[in-house]
């Protein structure tokens, strides 16, 4: 008796772990972060908390003008911050100089 | 060997008729005396201290300030034999070829002759201030260790020697270490305590007849007076004192000697050493010990690496000297680690053993007329005016530094090897953070137009023919070098040229 109840006990927690999870990653995503109409970029930074934290120090802009701008070919962000610097695209946040697409990135990221 | 003569031990009026007379007994004045030993001609160099210091001939030095706060008159220069070599760090870096040229957008640059007329001078200038053999820019290939990966652009990695110093071992002070070859050359009178309170020229202001020489007494006022009577003259004395003592002199030219052109004192220069200026993050770990200390190289020279921006950079883009140290390691904080995590990610490189360095620097500032020394109605002990500064740094100067810090960000970041942090960005940060080199250079600016110099190219007086000078206070412009090593050079240079004009 007690082990039929204990059983069913597991049976429906599980379920509800399952549906919890299941419901967390479609609010989330893979991320960890709430899903969003940029998605398609943000997805491109590794690990989003020092990007956010970076792009608070920046001035605010509005997440759709950074992402139009970084929709168009060739703002990839790895790709497009090894070649930011050799071409002298970067900018400085709060002193930090770094490239200018990932800075725009970050800016996206807190923007969001 | 003669002993060092004490100026108070003469007989009061005194006339005293060398071929030459020295003023100043620091590494300018103690590199021409001994350069000319042998050159059979009767030389005194004239030191107002003895050979220790003395509390009330460097109140001599005492002056009124205005502008930019700056280091005291009387605390960034020593009146003893071997002046302020005393106190120097040793730092030695040959000036570059870029210092000596007229550049675009700086007013007031360019030397007379280029660093090639210098070259011939240096190896002896090395050896005066012991810094060992002639290694700088090729010491990349001596040093254990690989220099910082800044890949191209206008950052170099560039190199420091030192003076002597190994552990507690000081760097050569001029005066202890030459006083012996002082005392061994016959045909050199080392005169102590002895103060040149006048520079007298012949009525028509033609040469220089006689100097005026008074001592201290006991209770720091006026003592005994003498005279002087040189065939030829060099003021060696200093970048403030050399220029005071041609304002001061002004019985016959009525604005001072050499200032018809109301030069004099004007353009005083140091090269600031603002600390913090920048951080710099190496993704891939620590710097080599050799950018963070004085490193010995086996059986050879002292050496430091420094950043420094390149001849075509400087060109291009107009940026001044500057030659920049890394200090000590510093801990980031929230937004810096968050900078260095992102700029590493974006990069597609690994951070994790990311090292970070406070830098600090040695700046060249551009020339400036009203950055400069006047005479004040007050007088020292011995009557002679003292010197007022006016000290002055443009935003220009703070600008041009940053330019280079972040071009060197950008090669960081193009070599994907590290990154950069500017500390600085008001004028109000940058003076908070300012220290001094204490390199007085500038007050006698050298040119062959006695319009914008006031001494020619041969560091002759203009107009006056037997009267040069000696020492940083001819550089037109500066560079970020430290002097000594350059002055040094330059003062073998001039004892050249007066060994055919005392023949």
């Amino acid at each position: 008796m007690t082990s039929k109840i204990l059983r069913r006990d597991f049976v429906m927690g599980l379920g509800g772990a399952v549906a919890v999870g299941l419901a967390a990653w479609s609010y989330f995503g893979p991320t960890g972060y709430p899903k969003t109409p940029f998605d398609d970029l943000l997805n491109q930074i590794i690990d989003r908390a020092p990007a956010i934290t970076l792009g608070k120090a920046m001035p605010k802009a509005s997440s759709t003008t950074l992402s139009e701008k970084l929709r168009q070919p060739g703002f990839a962000l790895r790709k497009r911050s090894r070649e930011d610097a050799a071409a002298g695209r970067v900018t400085e946040i709060k002193g930090w100089v770094v490239p200018e697409t990932l800075a725009l990135y970050a800016q996206l990221a807190a923007a969001v | 060997m003669t002993a060092l003569l004490d100026a108070r031990t003469l007989p009061a009026r005194t006339i005293l008729t060398p071929d030459l007379a020295i003023i100043g007994g620091g590494p300018a004045g103690i590199s021409l005396a001994l350069a000319l030993a042998d050159s059979g001609h009767e030389i005194l160099l004239i030191e107002s201290g003895g050979t220790a210091f003395e509390a009330p001939t460097q109140s001599l030095y005492a002056g009124e300030q205005s502008g930019v706060a700056y280091t005291a008159l009387d605390g960034g220069r020593l009146r003893f034999l071997g002046g302020s070599s005393n106190h120097w760090g040793g730092w030695c870096r040959p000036l570059d070829a870029i210092d000596f040229t007229v550049r675009d957008g700086l007013a007031h640059s360019g030397w007379p002759f280029s660093q090639t007329a210098l070259q011939p001078y240096y190896a002896r200038a090395q050896e005066l201030v012991e810094a060992g053999p002639w290694i700088y820019d090729g010491a990349d290939k001596l040093v254990d260790g690989d220099v910082a990966g800044l890949g191209d652009g206008g950052v170099y990695t560039s190199w420091f020697q030192f003076s002597k110093t190994r552990g507690s071992v000081l760097p050569t002070h001029f005066g202890s270490r030459y006083e012996g070859d002082l005392k061994a050359a016959k045909k050199i009178k080392p005169l102590m305590h002895a103060n040149v309170t006048g520079i007298r020229l012949s009525k028509d202001g033609g040469r220089v007849d006689h100097l005026d020489i008074a001592t201290l007494n006991a209770a720091g006022g006026a003592d005994k007076h003498f005279t002087v009577k040189p065939r030829f003259c060099v003021l060696a004395c200093g970048g403030m004192e050399n220029a005071r003592l041609l304002l001061a002199s002004s019985d016959v030219m009525k604005n001072g000697i050499g200032n018809s052109h109301d030069l004099v004192g004007r353009f005083f220069a140091d090269n600031p050493i603002p600390r913090d200026t920048a951080t710099l993050v190496m993704f891939d770990g620590p710097l080599p010990g050799f950018y963070l200390n004085s490193s010995p190289v086996a059986d050879g020279p002292v050496l430091r690496a420094v950043f420094a921006p390149t001849a075509q950079f400087a060109r291009r883009t107009g940026v001044l000297g500057s030659l920049s140290t890394v200090e000590n390691p510093v801990a980031l904080d929230e937004l810096g680690k968050a900078a260095v995590v992102a700029t590493a990610q974006a990069l597609g490189v690994n951070a994790a053993n990311a090292k970070a360095y406070a830098l600090g620097c040695g700046l060249e500032l551009a020339p400036d007329p009203d950055r400069r020394l006047t005479l004040t109605g007050e007088r020292d002990a011995l009557g002679l005016p003292r010197l007022k500064l006016n000290m002055t740094l443009s935003d220009r100067d703070f600008d041009s530094y940053r330019a280079t810090m972040k071009e060197m960000g950008r090669q960081l970041l193009a070599a994907r090897t590290g990154m950069i942090r500017l500390n600085y960005s008001t004028r109000a940060q940058w003076l908070a953070a300012m220290d001094w080199g204490n390199h007085h250079l500038g007050t006698t600016r050298m040119s062959a137009d006695a319009r914008t110099g006031v001494v020619d190219a041969d560091c002759k007086v203009h107009g006056v023919g037997n009267l040069f000078v000696a020492g940083s206070s001819v550089f037109p412009t500066y560079g970020a070098s430290n002097p000594t090593l350059n002055l040094v050079a330059m003062t073998l240079r001039l004892a050249d040229h007066l060994k055919t004009v005392l023949a």
